[in-house]
């Protein structure tokens, strides 16, 4: 902790705002997480209905159709043009601070928010401006380098953090990563989702399902390579609840992230100093909700040994690894850089 | 020798600093990369940029009007000599009261390059920058690039859909026509882009009408277009063939660009005389820099991801043709032919609307690849180690 923290009273926060799930961590020992979804009730019966004027989460989900829901981080960056998904990021980070804030915690806080790369870029001057009304000082940074930072990978490592929007490659070698040292795909958690969804069309047609229950199918049964077991779910039919197998599918469909993976890394690698190269390449960090596919990290360690040896690691929490990256960043942050931020 | 915890410190240290200057910038308290406020104008900043760079190669000429030439030392690393470049912008006082700059340049320095001087002078390990070399950023064409050295961003993109109306464009065996290929391609990527919350992007036309090749150079230029990407689809004697290409602004290289150059050309509406003096106004460095990138990284994402549809499909790379619409056209423009209608697979897969999204979407990738690579470049050599490795 910073010299002069405990006098002056100040609760830090790690956030993790994602487009799937929004973390947060706090150096008063509290941690939460919300599915980053914020709805408005539609209209005053909706209002009475819900009884709250904002709902976050699984419960804006299951109230979904008396809101007009809204989940900001679409893609790795704020919606296009929407004031309502930059006041849904405002929401979403007043709703993760409340979280964590206790009767005993002090009033002022210290932030520092961790954004998908390409919304770091983008937009991250809107995210201060929405944090900025909850935390007396804030700092933003890039998803992957806050992961990067909470697990000490500082020097010659690469961070690759598979968000539900994005996938965001961070190469580490001593400093902050510029943006030649970063790379971001689109073929997240939401790629695989839509991969499913058309796959499952193409062999079920007649079976009847959302992408929201496509998701919680993969967020159940996500594997790649040979499966352990058979994966069936239940989709109904003409209304009928029926058992379909659906293994080959989910494995194409999580596959289909695999080769932009390899791809990047190399690339990534191949542009690093030569000389730390075997470094980098063993030193690589799976983090983010997409490391927890079955087998991902062991097929991924597999293809990037074809061009040399490496070793692969997963983040022990993908859940909370960037807000816990971003606490540690906000906590060893000096004061003095507090107070002009 | 420093132990590993104390590396880990300073490491930890630095990155902190960094961190926090980071942030100095986001809010506009930075004192490297701050940008010129709106009001300033961001209006013709091709043409601006145009003006600044003769300026920012003859200036120090102007003030010194006999430099000695001084061999820039081996070690001195790209970022510093990028820096060095701009700490020569400034004449030192005494000459810069004896030759002040004219009204228009010393704003647009002020604003937009003055800022970075800074890196050089506050950086006392770093050698004094050699002022009047210049041949780094003008040796080859990818040494530096000038866009991110002035700090110029993307903010409008213009997409082209080729032919329209009564020019149907190639027609394919089936009756596909290339008009309505690239108005739906363009439709689709214009949504994609759109939703990234950052870009202004516009059509040149945007349903099924006949649009001049100069009114489209006209409309992209009036719009202050930052990136003009033109779609067509290719047609070719062999059937056989499937063939993706992209192309910037260029002399012809062989007989067939020049003939493809011919027909993409055609109804132009442009005089002779008036061909001449957009071709004498090209000041063209930076136009021809971003051009190549962009139809780079174009071409590089249309080929990987169609080869997942067609493994045989051809590529013949970036390549440089003298098509009227990327001659007038201010800002870096390519025309990029995103498949051949002539062959009789293609043009099933170019009639449905699922094809059309995903070449909607590796067009897309290639635009956003250009644009998040957008920062100085640097030659990669001896020096790479030292700026990788904080030496």
């Amino acid at each position: 902790m910073s010299e002069g923290m405990e006098d002056r009273a100040v609760l830090n926060v790690g956030i993790d705002l994602g487009t799937s799930r929004s973390a947060i961590s706090a150096d008063n020992g509290r941690k939460k997480w919300v599915e980053s979804y914020v709805g408005w009730p539609k209209d005053f019966i909706a209002r009475k209905v819900v009884g709250k004027p904002v709902l976050f989460g699984e419960e804006a989900l299951e109230n979904r159709l008396s809101l007009n829901i809204y989940r900001p981080l679409e893609r790795g960056v704020i919606k296009d043009g929407s004031a309502r998904s930059e006041e849904a990021v405002k929401e979403l980070i007043r709703h993760l601070i409340e979280l964590v804030r206790t009767d005993e915690s002090p009033g002022e806080v210290r932030a520092v928010v961790g954004v998908p790369a390409e919304s770091f870029k983008i937009n991250k001057l809107a995210i201060r401006k929405a944090v900025a009304d909850y935390a007396g000082a804030l700092m933003v940074v890039s998803e992957p380098f806050a992961v990067a930072y909470g697990v000490n990978a500082l020097n010659n490592a690469m961070v690759i953090d598979i968000g539900a929007g994005t996938v965001d490659f961070c190469i580490m070698h001593g400093t902050v990563p510029s943006e030649d040292d970063q790379r971001t795909l689109l073929t997240g958690g939401d790629y695989i989702d839509q991969q499913l969804q058309s796959h499952l069309h193409e062999r079920y047609p007649n079976a009847d399902f959302t992408l929201n229950m496509v998701r919680r199918f993969k967020e159940q049964h996500s594997f790649v390579g040979a499966p352990d077991r058979a994966v069936e779910v239940e989709i109904p039919v003409a209304g009928r609840p029926t058992m379909h197998d659906v293994t080959e599918e989910m494995r194409r469909a999580c596959e289909s992230i695999l080769p932009g993976l390899v791809e990047t890394a190399l690339e990534l690698i191949a542009n690093f100093d030569p000389e730390y190269q075997k470094k980098v390449r063993n030193n690589i960090i799976l983090a983010g909700g997409g490391s927890q596919i079955r087998g991902l990290r062991e097929r991924f360690e597999m293809s990037l040994r074809e061009y040399g040896p490496c070793r692969v690691n997963c983040i022990e929490d993908p859940l909370f690894g960037g807000a816990d990256g971003a606490l540690a960043l906000a906590v060893d942050m000096p004061d003095a850089y507090w107070e002009q931020s | 020798m420093p132990s590993q915890r104390m590396r880990n410190a300073e490491l930890r240290d630095n990155i902190l600093k960094a961190v926090y200057e980071d942030n100095l910038q986001i809010t506009g308290q930075g004192r490297g990369k701050r940008r010129a406020p709106q009001a300033a104008g961001r209006s013709r900043r091709w043409t601006a940029l145009m003006f600044l760079v003769p300026m920012f190669l003859f200036l120090p000429a102007m003030l010194n009007p006999s430099p000695s030439p001084v061999d820039e030392p081996r070690h001195v690393n790209q970022r510093a000599r990028g820096s060095a470049v701009h700490g020569a912008i400034p004449p030192p006082p005494e000459r810069q009261a004896a030759a002040p700059a004219p009204a228009e340049t010393a704003s647009v320095f002020s604003e937009e390059v003055f800022q970075d001087a800074s890196y050089a002078t506050d950086n006392e390990d770093l050698p004094p920058p050699d002022c009047m070399n210049y041949s780094f950023l003008l040796a080859g064409g990818d040494a530096v690039r000038l866009t991110s050295l002035f700090g110029l961003d993307v903010k409008t993109i213009v997409i082209d859909p080729g032919h329209g109306g009564i020019d149907a464009g190639a027609v394919g065996g089936s009756g596909v026509k290339e008009k309505n290929v690239t108005l739906d391609v363009a439709l689709r990527l214009k949504s994609r882009l759109k939703k990234r919350g950052k870009y202004n992007v516009l059509l040149t036309r945007e349903k099924d009408n006949f649009v001049s090749l100069a009114k489209r150079v006209e409309f992209a230029n009036s719009v202050n277009t930052d990136l003009f990407v033109s779609i067509h689809v290719n047609s070719l004697p062999n059937r056989d063939v499937n063939v993706i290409e992209t192309y910037y602004f260029g002399p012809p290289q062989n007989d067939e660009t020049l003939r493809l150059a011919q027909r993409e050309n055609k109804d132009s509406n442009y005089s002779i005389g008036e061909l001449k003096a957009i071709i004498q106004d090209i000041s063209d460095t930076v136009k021809r820099q971003e051009s190549v990138r962009l139809a780079r990284a174009i071409q590089d994402r249309l080929l990987s991801n169609v080869r997942n549809y067609d493994a045989d499909v051809l590529d013949t790379g970036v390549k440089v043709a003298p098509f009227v619409v990327l001659l007038g056209v201010e800002a870096p423009s390519v025309l990029a032919e995103i498949s051949c209608i002539t062959n009789e697979e293609e043009e099933g897969k170019l009639a449905s609307e699922e094809y059309r999204e995903k070449i909607a979407s590796f067009l897309e990738e290639g635009i956003v690849r250009y644009l998040t690579k957008k920062s100085i470049q640097h030659v990669r050599g001896d020096d790479d180690h030292e700026r990788r490795h904080g030496g």
